[in-house]
Parts: structure tokens; sequence; C-alpha cells
């Protein structure tokens, strides 16, 4: 019996043994076709998933070098029928291919007639096929490039796409590599994302997305549309787009619900192209008014659905997605999937952190306790009452109070969901808050005292959770949330994530009362944070004096 | 020789063992002596029955021969003379199957007959190729280490079964009117099991074959695992394989017709009458031995195997044919019996014996030694690299949920798993110092915390059963109430100090405290507090009827040939049979309960001893019979008796009582009649 890193259990999941010697060459072997899962301390477990298996076959891997690595790295004998399963899925890819043709445009050639017949015959693509034009051959709308690739991953036939992308209007991007330089992981992705046309970049908070992003247009030297969540994130983009690029003011445009500029790179909301009115989208023109040669969605994993719908008429542009985590809480993964394309590349944020490039983060659940009083008015509360009333317990504030304390001098943020607690505490500790109302010149004022170390407390709600670069903050105190949500935790930990200027490691604590729902969702999250690899603690409030 | 009677009249005891064996039909119903057991024989359905389980050598001689003028010389049949050799033996088979008769062949100057029906019945005609083996196309496997597969897939068997069980038991799905799972709730347990239908079925029908899982005996009964599942849980792996795998052997049910649809018009689900499909026993042992004549370490391929199968049995449906061959190579990989078309260390003792001990050494010696120790993580996930041992296992079982099963486990703690272990009575210390002993890592804090945080809010609310209650403001009745010792046998436990509780009923209760000299009144149903214990759901009784039906079989073929060679001897002598019962008024048979003759009856079967046995007539009259016993079954007992010389069939109800007899007094029974 070989004694490999790798454990392969027939429900397709596989185990990687983190300490095994084999291990780091196991991961970049089954990196291509296996989609990370969970990676907590000692033992990650990858899962072979239909959709990974095509990812692989679009990048060049061949059923039999997946068997082979598998075999080879596996300490037990790897299930006879899950080698034959994906011998079989692997197949499945590329038996019907999406082409250019000179004559007759767009069109899907098979070499499998019967799968070819059964696609042909399926409702899933009713209307989008035009004539047959010979055994193999058929037309295809082009306006139903992105949703017959849908309905074929659907049906699990998957195409492969080589009808390519227009070129946009051309336009000169570089990087400045002035004083800096890409980092490997980074060029990595960027060229993941280059040979795979299209795609999705997962990489963690810190890790520095903006310049994938920066790096994707210096290759398509094209203009350049970026979309993104909100007007400060936004600015954050044109700030970095004008440090690491040859860009200038005039050459970015912003397009949001304060100004309405379309210039080579135009860097939108999302919340302006999905506003509605009258039942129609007034700015979906944006997507139509320039040859854009690079759409780049920025935290792809909040993309509301109708920018999917418009996504789907525009398989012929390149598209970047750029995300700290894939997970959605509406479980639309397969969406991101198949219209904004395939995940191309993804490192465990435990390893960019062993490299350097981020913070290292300790996690810690403080508990309070409810007085009796109020665990009767919890009792009795109603259901959709009880967390709110548990999230914005008295007790959370002197907890939060005793921690501050303790990290006197430290940048902290405290970060909360309840707008009235958060007036709370900032009137409390007598320091400013951040919520959604504020002005954004105000919000950008108090980031920027933030970062130069005029303030060093910040009260902020959900508006902090993204896009919002502090780089010195090293403590995060989480004292409510919403619910369970386990991408605003990703989020949240990502604030306290960029690398300290003397390598402190960040804190990152939350606050719970305990026997509450509020415990309940606190575990939920922390399943996340444990499985991306941050174990955290648990404290007591009353033990803190004795905590490290 | 005149006739096929006569041919079987002359033939010896095992011979006649043998016809019995190659052809079970002609021993049901039982035939009362060799001419019936001719006429049976000769019979179309008889024969058409024995033509499907001949090969398409066999029914290409037969058939030529079927064609000739009869006699036929062997000889004169168009078989090239180097292969003469293989048609004697082809015909020796025939002849044995009684679908030759005459005298035995010894040369191929033999002739034989073919039994006149055989003429009428019209067998298809088969491409006539040579006589000799098709050999079978085998390539060394390209699977190394083929029988650790074979403890990976051996051990893996027992967890679906394990999973199954744990499924059925939380979740008691309801059996159709008609017997079957229905479509929907089939669907529901391949869900949960998550993964297909096909194999699901085939585990459902395996554990309910082992007797491991059993309708109950409720109104509208459910699928729910028996009490021998609870003793198989216990088991080591090897055992647990060892009783799959023998069952495997014997079951008739065949889960490759499920999702079919059935001749009334319904589809066909597991546990439902329909999938019970008397072929497949043969069939399975003919993949069996096919795969068993492969080479060691050579491997075979699906459409071979289907070739040498058809060559075997031409006359099947091919569909059917196929279908079930295909899923016997299914079932023999899931069972780590084959791994891609090449026989394991576990197959190769699968075809030779499925004696229990034996499959389970031969278990042991493949599968992957249990360990004792798991990996734990923050996410309290914990990871156990190889099937666990009993110990870790019954830990693992009672206080976590099992997240990803194969080669390695994988088990994750929650709230609701620390609870219910400690609902079966673990405590929240040993908890812990068993996680802790058992893990090869630190405990994660979190763990720890989760273990002291469930243990805290464990038992903060407490319900348990009782009849009846008392409720009184004054403390003094109760006082007395539980002072009297009349009181003791009422199982009072006091609650607070007005309310008592009793074990006893509302009616008893009152009765007693009447009768201490108080007053009491019953109150009404409304306010009774009734908590129904909390007992597994298991079924009470299962039989594993096709293992004993199977096990039955040889005995009954060995009593019945023998009682056969005993008529035949009777009748070959030209002296009247008194056809009366014999009687022998000087034999005292004692009277009995049922049981214990039956048991007596029984062993008399299996041994081979003759009894003594009192039968009570259409009169009423008891008369002794001196008797071979010959089968058993549905309240029918057949008999060779002794003193009629014929096999007869009584009421079981009919009998009054057993003796044993005397082996000697049978043969002088028999010298008597001679």
């Amino acid at each position: 019996m070989v004694d490999g890193p790798l454990i392969v259990q027939s429900d397709k999941t596989i185990l990687l043994e983190v300490d095994h010697e084999l291990s780091e060459q196991a991961r970049q072997e089954i990196a291509p076709f296996a989609e990370l899962e969970r990676a907590p301390e000692h033992i990650h477990t990858y899962r072979l998933t239909n959709l990974g298996l095509w990812n692989a076959r679009a990048a060049g891997h061949d059923a039999e070098q997946v068997v082979d690595s598998l075999i080879r790295l596996s300490r037990f004998p790897v299930p006879h029928s899950l080698l034959v399963d994906i011998a079989d899925t692997m197949d499945r890819y590329g038996k019907l291919q999406l082409h250019d043709d000179p004559a007759n445009g767009l069109v899907m050639v098979a070499t499998d007639l019967t799968v070819l017949e059964e696609v042909l015959r399926s409702k899933r693509t009713d209307g989008m096929f035009g004539d047959r034009i010979d055994e193999q051959t058929v037309k295809v709308f082009p306006s139903e490039r992105g949703r017959l690739k849908q309905a074929l991953l659907k049906l699990g036939w998957p195409a492969e796409d080589l009808a390519g992308y227009v070129d946009g209007e051309a336009h000169d991007i570089d990087l400045v590599q002035d004083g800096w330089a890409l980092r490997d992981y980074q060029q990595q992705a960027t060229d993941g994302f280059w040979h795979g046309g299209s795609g999705v970049v997962v990489l963690p908070c810190g890790a520095g997305k903006t310049i994938v992003g920066a790096a994707a247009m210096a290759k398509a030297k094209a203009t350049t549309l970026i979309l993104v969540t909100s007007t400060v994130s936004a600015r954050q983009w044109r700030d970095e787009l004008l440090r690491r690029t040859t860009l200038t003011e005039e050459e970015i445009g912003e397009y949001s619900g304060a100004k309405k500029e379309i210039r080579p790179v135009t860097i939108a909301t999302y919340q302006v192209v999905t506003s509605k009115r009258k039942g129609v989208y007034p700015h979906l023109d944006l997507f139509d008014s320039r040859d854009w040669g690079l759409i780049v969605y920025d935290e792809v994993h909040l993309l509301p659905a109708p920018v999917f719908r418009f996504t789907a008429d525009l398989q012929a542009r390149r598209r970047l997605g750029l995300t700290a985590t894939l997970v959605r809480e509406d479980h639309q993964e397969t969406e991101v999937f198949s219209l904004i394309g395939p995940k191309r590349y993804d490192a465990p944020w435990r390893e960019i952190e062993a490299q350097g490039y981020i913070a290292p983060a300790d996690c810690v659940e403080v508990r309070v306790t409810l007085p009796e009083a109020d665990r009767m008015v919890y009792a009795v509360a109603e259901q959709e009452d009880k967390y709110r009333l548990a999230a914005t317990a008295k007790e959370k504030i002197s907890a939060v109070r005793q921690l501050i304390d303790r990290h006197k001098g430290e940048p902290t943020l405290v970060i909360g969901q309840y707008l009235d607690q958060l007036d709370e505490l900032a009137d409390q500790f007598d320091v400013p808050v951040i919520t959604g109302s504020t002005p954004n010149k105000r919000r950008q004022e108090l980031y920027e005292q933030f970062r130069n170390g005029e303030i060093e407390l910040l009260v902020v709600s959900k508006v902090a959770n993204f896009s919002i670069d502090l780089p010195e903050a090293s403590i995060a105190i989480q004292v409510s949330g919403s619910f369970g949500s386990r991408q605003e935790e990703a989020q949240r930990l990502g604030r306290i994530l960029r690398p300290k200027a003397d390598g402190r490691s960040a804190r990152f604590y939350t606050v719970v009362v305990r026997d509450t729902i509020d415990a309940d969702y606190a575990a939920h999250r922390q399943r996340f944070l444990s499985e991306q690899g941050y174990a955290y603690r648990i404290l007591d409030i009353d033990d803190l004096a004795t905590f490290e | 020789m005149r006739s096929l009677a006569e041919d079987l009249r002359q033939r010896p005891e095992p011979q006649l063992a043998h016809l019995l064996r190659v052809r079970p039909d002609l021993a049901r119903p039982v035939p009362s002596d060799v001419s019936e057991l001719a006429a049976r024989a000769g019979e179309i359905t008889s024969i058409r029955r024995a033509l499907d389980q001949l090969d398409r050598q066999q029914l290409q001689v037969l058939l030529e021969a079927a064609a000739a003028v009869q006699p036929v010389t062997l000889a004169d049949l168009s078989v090239p003379p180097e292969e003469h050799s293989r048609l004697l033996e082809i015909a020796d088979e025939l002849w044995a199957r009684a679908l030759f008769w005459g005298p035995q062949p010894d040369s191929v100057q033999s002739a034989v007959r073919i039994p006149s029906a055989l003429a009428s019945v019209g067998i298809e005609t088969y491409d006539t190729g040579p006589l000799d083996t098709v050999e079978l196309e085998s390539a060394p496997t390209s699977v190394r280490q083929l029988d650790d597969y074979a403890g990976m897939a051996a051990v893996e068997s027992t967890d679906h079964v394990t999973a199954l069980g744990d499924h059925l038991s939380a979740n008691g799905p309801r059996l159709l009117r008609t017997g079957g799972l229905g479509v929907r709730e089939f669907a529901a347990v391949a869900e949960a099991m998550d993964s297909d239908q096909q194999q699901v079925g085939f585990w459902l029908e395996l554990a309910i074959a082992t007797g491991l899982v059993a309708p109950d005996n409720e109104d509208q009964p459910a699928l729910v695992p028996t009490l021998e599942f609870d003793a198989w849980s216990g088991a080591s792996l090897p055992d647990q394989w060892a009783l799959l795998a023998r069952a495997w052997s014997s079951s008739d049910r065949d889960s490759s017709l499920i999702g079919l649809t059935a001749a009334d018009g319904s589809r066909i689900t597991p546990a439902s009458q329909y999938t019970a499909n008397p072929q497949l026993r043969s069939l399975r042992t003919h993949v069996m031995q096919v795969w068993a004549g492969v080479p060691e370490g050579h491997a075979i391929e699906l459409t071979h195997l289907q070739s040498a199968i058809a060559d075997r049995l031409p006359r099947w449906n091919t569909n059917a044919r196929s279908r079930m061959v295909q899923a016997c190579w299914l079932q023999a990989e899931w069972l780590g019996l084959a791994v891609a078309g090449a026989l394991t260390a576990l197959g190769r003792q699968w075809t030779s014996s499925v004696e229990l001990s034996e499959l389970r050494r031969c278990a042991e010696s493949v599968m992957p030694t249990p360990v004792e120790q798991f990996v734990a993580q923050a996410d309290l996930t914990l990871v156990v690299p190889g099937p666990p041992n009993p110990h870790l296992r019954a830990l693992l079982n009672a206080a976590t949920e099992v997240e990803s099963r194969g080669a390695a486990r994988v088990h994750r703690v929650t709230a609701e798993s620390l609870a219910r272990a400690m609902d079966w009575g673990w405590l929240p210390a040993d908890l812990s110092a068993q996680f802790e002993q058992a893990s090869a890592t630190p405990l994660p804090q979190p763990l720890q915390y989760l273990i002291t945080d469930v243990a805290r809010r464990h038992g903060d609310a407490r319900i348990g059963s009782a009849s009846s209650y008392l409720r009184c403001d004054d403390e003094s009745i109760i006082a007395d109430l539980l002072g009297h010792p009349r009181a003791a046998s009422l199982g009072l436990v006091r609650l607070t100090p007005e309310v008592v509780v009793s074990s006893a009923a509302p009616s008893s209760l009152l009765d007693i405290v009447r009768s201490l000299g108080h007053t009491p009144v019953a109150e009404g149903a409304d306010g009774q507090t009734m908590v129904v214990s909390h007992r597994r759901h298991r079924a009470t009784a299962s039989s594993n009827q096709n293992a004993e039906l199977a096990g039955a079989d040889e005995v009954l073929i060995a009593a019945l040939a023998r009682a056969l060679t005993r008529t035949q001897r009777n009748s070959s002598s030209d002296s009247d049979v008194d056809d009366s019962d014999a009687t022998n008024a000087s034999v005292e048979v004692p009277r009995m309960a049922v049981a214990a003759s039956a048991a007596l009856i029984r062993s008399a079967q299996e041994d081979g001893f003759p009894i003594w046995l009192g039968h009570a007539d259409n009169a009423g009259m008891t008369t002794q019979l001196l008797v071979d016993v010959v089968s058993n079954s549905g309240g029918a007992l057949s008999v060779f008796d002794h003193g009629s010389g014929r096999v007869r069939t009584l009421a079981i109800a009919r009998v009054t009582g057993v003796r044993r007899a005397d082996p000697s007094e049978a043969n002088q029974t028999e010298n008597n009649n001679g």
C-alpha cells in the first residue's frame, strides 16, 4: 500500500493530509480538478464535482492524468467505480463545441451525433438553434450563446466555447511596477484567467484582488467596464488603478448614483446598474455604450440576479470575476460558473498568509451571559425578535469596553448590524460611527484619519464589510451580524488581514450571548472560519484577565 | 428397456439424487414412486425447465438427437470423431438429467432415446459451432493491489448496510398494501443514502435477504431493522461482511428488477413480491463459475461474461439474462468479490465455499487494519483514517454524525449528536476522556466547550412515564400513602410535596387510597400525563426463508432419493403389496405435543433415521406407521411408508406422536414386504 497524502472517498470527497511530506505536490496536482471545500488545520477536504472535472478538461487536463494523480498519491486504493465515473464525466466535455464559422457565424459542432440529437430535441434549447448545416453542425443564434451554454451544462453536455471573444476597443493600459511587483500568485491568477478566457479568481481579502484586475486589464489592453459594490469601493478602485497602471484620471470614469461618466475605463456600481424605473433598467445601455474588451465583476459572490441576465448577453466579451469566496448565501454558485466562467485560480488563505502577504489572524469567540431577568424576556420573545434581542444585549457593551481597554493603542474596528447598538457604542466610547447614512465625503475623511492613526477606534456598520481598505486595523470586534452569514464573516475578517507594518497578528473577536440563537449563528459562521483554516478559541468574558 | 420409468427404476440412489438436484421441480410436490417421478420428468413443462438449464452444446446435441429416428446411436450424430469424448460427456449429462434415457451411455456406440414429449416442445435451433469449450478472453488485470480493493469494498459494503439500517431505524418508511416500498419512499431512501437507486435497491434487498431488515408487525407495516440488525451492528467487520456475502449466495431477490414495470403495471420497488426471481440463484452460480475459471489475476470484460453466460443459458430471455448478468457483475464488485472484471481473494473464497467461518477468515486477511485514533479538527470534524475498531466505532456512533464514508470516515460532532450520546447514558466526563484518548492530536478547545455546553443544558427538563397521579393539598394524605406497606406495589414517586405519580393504573391507585380510608376521586383523561416511552422501532421476528429453503433442498433430495429407491425395490418385486396401512399393534407410539413431534421429525429427516409415527386416520383410528421422512413443510409431511412401500403425504396435524425406530426394524419390514 502506498503511503500517500490523499484518501479518496467513494462519496467523491478527497482528504488531504496537510502534514504529509507530499501534501504540497498533491495539492498542486488535484487543485485543477477538485474544489477545496474545507481547510482546517490537519486534513483538507476537496470535492470532485462535474463542474470541477469539466473545468480541468477546459484547462487541458485529461482523465488519464486525473486518475493517475489520484492513484499515485492515495494511501488506500481508489474506488474503481469512482475512476470509471471520472473518465466518463470528463469525456462528456467537448462533445459539443461552439465555433465561429467564417461562412455561417456562430455554430455548434458535435463529435457525437447522438449527443447532438439529444440536445437538439431538448426543451431547454428551444429557439436557440438555427438551420442544420450538415450532419454534425448546427447554427446557433449569437444572442443565445450564454443561455445555450447554461442549458447544455444543465443537460450534462457542457460545450467547449471556442468561438473566441471580440477584442473590443483597444486602449493602451500597462502596469507601472515601480517599487512593487506582481506577486507570484497574482501573476498565476492573471495568467490562469487570461488562458481560460473568462472566469473567476478567488483570493482572500488583502491578497490584492484589485491588482489582479489591473494586471488583467494590462493583458487585454482594451476598454474595460468594472462593476463594484459601492461608491466607496469604486473610488478605491480608481485610486489603485491610478497608482498601479499607466491610466490617468481622465481615462477613468465613475458611473454611480452621483456621476454618470463613461470613459475608456468605467467603474460602475451594481446598485446603479440594477436600479429599475417604471419596470425597465434605464442604465442597461452602459453595457453597450462602448465596445468593451473586458468586464470585471468585483465581489462576484454578491452579483445581483439582474446582472446575471445582462451577462448572458455578453458572452462574446472577456469576463473576470473577483472574490474572496465563491460561497453564495443564495446558492447561485452554478450561475456564476456558467455565466462569468469557471474558477481560474484559487489559493487557500492559509498559504498566502504563510507567504507573509496577509496578516495571520487569531479568532476568539467571547461569551457573555444574559442576566436572569433578560433571559425570561428572551425566552418569551417572538421568534423573529430573538436574534435582535440577543445580538443587542446590554452585556455586550461592557464586554466590548473590556476588550478595547485591553487593546488600547491598537487600531480597532467595532462592527455591528444594528444602528441603535452602534450609536450607543459610539456614544459610550465617544468615537465616530460610520453607517449607510454617513455621507461619502465624511466616510473618506474618517477612513483617512483611521489610516494615519489620528483615531484608533471606529464603529462601523455593514457598509464596511466590503472593499474598504483599512490596512492598519488589527483588532476587529464583531458585536452583531446578519444572522449566520458566512460570507460576511469572511469579509469582516478580511478587514484586518492586511499585513501590518510591524508584522503584528490580527485578532478577531466575536461577542455572543451564550445559550441564545446568537451563539447558534456564531457557531455557523465559525464553522466556516475553521473550514478556512482559522482555528478559533472560546473565551468567557469573566476569564479575560487570564486570557492570552 | 421399454420406458423412461424403467430406466429410472434401475438407477441407483446417488443418480436419482443427482437428477433431483439438477431438476428440482421433480421433487415438488413429492412423487409417490418412481413411476410418478418418470411421468413428471416426461411432462412438457418440466422438460422446458430442464432445457432452460442446458448450455449451447448440450442443446445442440439434444436437438440433433431429437430429430433423428429413435433410438439414436451417438456416433451417428454429426460430431467429428475428434470431439467424441466431449460428445460422450454431454450425452452422459443429458442422460443424468433424464433428457436421454435407455442404458447409461458408455461409448459413442451407445444408443439413447429422448422423452417422447421432447419432440413436441420445439427447440429453437442454435448455431452449430464446434463442441470444444469456447475460450474466455481474459487479460492480466490492470488493477494493482487487487485484494486491497477487495478489502476496501468489503468494508464499504458493511458501511452501506449500516447506514441504511440507521436510516430505516430513524425513518421507518411505510410499505404499500401490496408489499414493497412506495416509489417516493424509495427515492427518499436513495437520496438520504446519497447513492443511485440501483445500488441502494441492492443493499436494501441484501439487508432483507440477510434478515437485517424486515417489515414490522404494525397494521400499516413499515420497513425497519430487525433485532438481528442490532446484533450484526455489534459484530466485527469481517463477521458483518461474511453474513452479507453468504446471504448474497442464496438470495433470490433480484434488485435489478427495481424500477422496471411489473405485470400489474406498477413500478417495481424494493421489498416487493416482484423482486423475487427464481432464476437468479442459478444465474449467479453460473456467473461466479465462469469467473472462477479465469486464471488468478486475470480480468474479463462484461461483454465476454455476457457471451459466456449466453453460451451456458442460451434459452433464457436475452434481455432478462443480460440484465441479471450485469447486475451480478456490479454487485460482485460492490461486495468486493471482483474488481474491474477480476475475481479477488474474497471472490475466490466465495466461489469455493460460503461457510461463514471461511468467509470471515478471508475477509480478515484483506480488510484494512482497524484504527483506534482519529484526527480532531477545529471545525468539529473527526477524521478516522481507516475502519474504526469496535471501541472507537461505539464512541463515534453514539456521539457523532457521519459526514463521509469510504476508505476513511469523517465524523462531525454536533450539539445534537452529543446530546444523543448523553441520552444513551454517556457521561460528559466520559465523553471528554474518550475523545481525548482517541484523538491523535490535542482536542480543539471549541470541542471541549461544546461538550461542556451540551452537558450543562442536557436534562434541563425531565420527562418520565407514569400511569396515574395523585394530587392533594393535604400533605399528610401523601405521607400516609407513601408509608403504607400496601402501597409498595404502586411504584409511587413523589414529584412535589403535593403530587405523587404511580406506575399502577388509576383504578388500582384509587382502590388503595380508598382502602386507606380516604375519599379520592378520579380525574378526567384530559389531565392525565401519559408519556410514551421512547423505544427504538424494531421488527420482532425475522427468518431467512431463502437460506432455509436452500439448505433444506439437500436434505429433501437425499431423503427423497432414498425413498424412491425403496419404492422401486418394492415394485420390482412381484409380491402383492398390501395397500392398506401397515399397522403394528405391538408398537407403542407415545402421544406427544406437536412441537416435540416436529423436532423429532425434523432430526429424522436431517439425519435419515426411520421413525414410528402415530397417525389418526379419517375414521379417527390411530395407526402406527414405520416411515422415513422425506419432506415436511406447510403442514404436509411426506414420508416413505415402509409398510406400503410408497411415498405418502400426511397432514402433520394428524400425527399423534413419534418414536425413533431401530434401523433393523425398518429392514425387517422391508424384508417382510419383499
